[in-house]
């Protein structure tokens, strides 16, 4: 919808302004978020130089792994990531109501006045890690494996939204809404690394389940590996269903918020 | 009937509050089984307003005054009853409905905390689809009504409660609802704030034809704006019409503020009870059933030096107090 | 103000933290999982080469250091840095200033309260759950009663280090971006991504002059025996070196932020 574009367009242009209103503060927050991205690719230096690795990931292929884990998880940071705390703390505050009386779609809305320009420090230092790794790796941008990762990203990108929403619309029903943060991040730690050091159930939960394997695993095998549809199809219809699922789980939410008087 | 910008009819809603109790195992229980108990806040409302009304709701915290209003905001959905407000069902066509009402919460901030709530207002412009003119003629228009012309230009969280109010309520209008909902709207205001905002929303509404309910505990919001009110109690409507019947039907008692000229005066009169007392002064309660106002002021004038004579009506405070306990009586 | 007062105080640390009895529900499942992850991971690349002994550890001895790592951290894991600049934006300092105790004193008895329910609570079933199902090994007295000591050490040190990032908040509004570097350096300095071993040689002596591997690394080993018994004494003393140090830097930056504070006159 048109309207949601503008309505962003207008959220982003008022979360710029609040960040200048602590301009220290932001370049220090965008500085910190890099510092911490780099953690990754040190770690990977540093297995690298004392072991053999990974196995079925070189040196230059973990690198794009983390990239693109940066990417896509810098991706939901700006966007969608604040949306949970932004709702907790109006539920706690009992303001929450305030979004109900505005004409438009309320998940919309929420997520459209999640930005945190933060999160572009992130999508920036992941975009250049991926460049980086690509050219040492050969892989060329104008490859339809390229496309395929551009795709998977896009849909990384969707999985956390989704994932967002899911925890938002618990948070409604379960009375410690923290430990779903937490919960939802230590499972993000896992897909920190490859797939396939992990045994098959684990495998299967991220890939099927809560499939947030989408974010690191699949977009940098389609662009080292090359894209299948076998692969493409694995990755894209869990998210879908997820995303199914959690908007589901969210209009239930409203609802049961909204019998209650909340 | 078509006129009528809200229909209630028979509103009744059932709450289920699940009991929390303390301590870790009883947390673990409540995942399994969970007692709750039900409570009624609202067992059978009915009413219609019409549009141009300002209509102030008044009731005791718990009475049901804000499931009501909740109700036809759309916040919330009832058990069981008819709600139609300007042809809507609030709950059910919610996006729709929402475009044509405002909404002011009193001191729970709606406006950007960071930024001037000129830029709330230009994001309330995409919300609600107004056009650029429009926006920019009404804008100035109300900023020029409520003198805030620098203010709006400041960040809210550097506003006094008394400006902040002023620009929410200017938030709220300026998608020109029909209906707009005041919640506690001078609370927390001084004297001046409070005068003005009031002016405002009589301006607009006697402008625009703009229909206002207000929930408030203040009586002079009740007195400068409602001309009609609508008491709730315990889930039940107890009083619905104007502030002149509500004062004909209840007002029994007159009250005669008396200065003398002398000290410590002895008074006794049939009717008259003294409820407050100075070194030269006397408030009294006159029980307008036993004497008469004249008669009184002919005894006082006659036998005393008087310097001064104010007759008054008691605050409306004691009259929806007394309809409170008679309600409450009558439950009993 | 006696030691009453410090007591009541701890006491509502203590308070505070039964609040968060999900919490312990919710390290029961984190705490395994994060050691779960690097279990797997360790063992791919163990599997993809022929060492058997990656910088001094195997297999086991690397899950075993992860266990211990996360043990540690219910220790040293100190919010002072939260908790004063929410308070300094919340306007309550002011109040807290006119309390007859230090203001450091004051954020240190609270979080000894809140460490030691988590202490109490949630360290013991995570040692056990080490012991059972990450061959966690036993520790000889001797090591053990060492290790609770350099806990406690390492303690203040992260109090101490944390509470002088917090008291940048008197100068900054907002500092949530120094509290992520803060906890991002003091998690990966100490060790608790990966062993400090792992470094190069040169940077690990670097590390000797930094106070970092004494909040974890260093404790680690002493349970993990690593140390004669005189270089764990030894160990013992650089970190109480540190604290000293650190005490003493925190008093002159505090009195700064104090002076910052009071002429702010908020």
């Amino acid at each position: 919808m048109i309207k949601f574009i503008r309505i962003l367009k207008k959220a982003i242009g008022m979360s710029l302004a609040e960040e200048m209103a602590y301009k220290w503060n932001f370049y220090v927050k965008a500085f910190a978020c890099a510092i911490s991205d780099f953690v990754g690719p040190l770690l990977t230096l540093l297995i690298y130089t004392t072991s053999e690795g990974i196995p079925g990931w070189g040196f230059y292929e973990f690198l794009l792994f983390q990239g693109t884990l940066t990417l896509v998880f810098g991706l939901g940071h700006t966007f969608v990531m604040m949306m949970p705390y932004d709702i907790m703390s109006s539920v706690r505050l009992g303001e929450f109501d305030k979004y109900l009386v505005k004409p438009f779609n309320t998940l919309l809305y929420m997520l459209a006045t999640s930005f945190d320009m933060e999160g572009l420090a992130e999508v920036l230092v992941g975009i250049i890690i991926v460049a980086f790794s690509m050219f040492k790796l050969g892989i060329s941008v104008l490859s339809f494996d390229f496309l395929a990762f551009i795709v998977l990203v896009i849909a990384g990108f969707i999985m956390q939204a989704a994932a967002m929403t899911l925890i938002s619309a618990l948070s409604f029903i379960v009375v410690n809404s923290d430990a779903l943060v937490q919960l939802y991040f230590k499972i993000s730690d896992f897909v920190r690394y490859p797939l396939n050091v992990y045994n098959f159930g684990i495998r299967f939960f991220l890939t099927f389940m809560f499939p947030l394997a989408i974010s690191s695993f699949y977009p940098s095998i389609v662009l080292i590996q090359g894209a299948t549809p076998k692969i493409m199809l694995t990755a894209l219809i869990p998210i879908a269903v997820f995303l199914v699922v959690s908007v589901l789980l969210w209009n239930r939410a409203m609802k049961s918020y909204t019998s209650a008087g909340g | 009937m078509a006129d009528n910008v809200i229909h209630v009819k028979d509103l009744k809603k059932t709450f289920k509050t699940y009991k929390r109790e303390e301590g870790f195992f009883n947390a673990v229980k409540s995942l399994f089984k969970r007692e709750y108990t039900i409570k009624q806040a609202l067992k059978g409302v009915s009413f219609d307003i019409g549009e141009g009304e300002i209509v102030g709701f008044i009731g005791p915290n718990g009475a049901g005054k804000s499931t009501t209003i909740k109700a036809l905001a759309g916040v919330l959905f009832p058990s069981s009853g008819v709600v139609k407000t300007l042809g809507y069902t609030p709950w059910d066509e919610r996006t729709e409905y929402v475009k044509h009402i405002g909404v002011v919460f009193g001191q729970k901030p709606q406006l950007n905390w960071d930024l001037p709530p000129l830029d709330t207002y230009w994001l309330n412009k995409e919300l609600y689809d107004i056009p650029k003119d429009q926006f920019k003629k009404r804008l100035n228009r109300m900023i020029k009504l409520l003198d805030v012309e620098e203010i709006v230009k400041i960040p809210v969280r550097d506003l006094s409660l008394g400006e902040r109010m002023k620009c929410a309520l200017i938030s709220a209008l300026l998608h020109n609802p029909r209906l707009v909902f005041l919640d506690e709207p001078t609370i927390g205001l001084d004297v001046v704030a409070k005068d003005k905002l009031r002016d405002f929303v009589l301006e607009v509404n006697q402008k625009f034809k703009t229909t206002f309910i207000v929930t408030t505990h203040d009586m002079g919001d009740i007195e400068r704006l409602c001309k009609r009110i609508i008491i709730i109690n315990n889930g039940v409507i107890v009083y619905d019409g104007s502030i002149e019947k509500i004062k004909k039907e209840y007002l029994t008692h007159k009250h005669l503020d008396v200065t003398f000229n002398e000290m410590k005066q002895k008074f006794k009169l049939k009717g008259c009870r003294i409820v407050g007392r100075n070194d030269y002064e006397l408030k009294i309660e006159l029980d307008t059933k036993k004497q008469t106002v004249k008669n009184a002021i002919n005894h006082l004038i006659t036998n005393y030096d008087v310097a001064d004579i104010i007759v008054q009506d008691p605050p409306i405070e004691e009259i929806i107090k007394k309809i409170y306990k008679e309600h409450d009586g009558n439950q009993k | 103000m006696g030691i009453k007062s410090k007591w009541a105080l701890a006491k509502i640390g203590y308070k505070v933290g039964i609040k968060y009895r999900f919490h312990f529900i919710v390290s029961m499942i984190t705490v395994p999982l994060s050691v779960l992850i690097y279990y797997f991971l360790w063992k791919s690349i163990f599997s993809y080469t022929s060492q058997e002994i990656i910088r001094g550890f195997t297999l086991e001895g690397m899950v075993q250091y992860y266990v211990l790592s996360m043990i540690v951290g219910f220790f040293v894991w100190a919010d002072v840095d939260k908790w004063l600049s929410q308070d300094i934006k919340g306007g309550h300092v002011t109040g807290m200033l006119l309390q007859p105790m230090s203001l450091l004193c004051q954020y240190l008895v609270f979080e000894i309260g809140i460490n030691s329910l988590g202490i109490l609570i949630e360290m013991i079933p995570v040692f056990l759950i080490g012991f059972i199902f990450f061959g966690l090994k036993v520790a000889p007295l001797f090591n053990f009663t060492a290790f609770l000591v350099s806990v406690t050490l390492a303690f203040f040190l992260s109090f101490f280090l944390s509470w002088l990032v917090g008291l940048s908040a008197f100068w900054l509004q907002e500092i949530s971006g120094l509290r992520r570097v803060k906890r991002t350096l003091m998690v990966f300095l100490s060790g608790g991504m990966i062993p400090l071993t792992f470094f190069p040689e040169v940077v690990q002596k670097i590390f000797h002059f930094l106070p970092f591997e004494y909040i974890r690394y260093v404790p680690i080993k002493i349970y993990q025996a690593e140390y004669s018994p005189l270089m764990v004494l030894a160990q013992l003393g650089i970190q109480l070196a540190w604290i000293i140090g650190l005490y003493f830097v925190c008093k002159m930056v505090y009195s700064k932020a104090y002076k910052e504070f009071v002429g702010a006159g908020t």
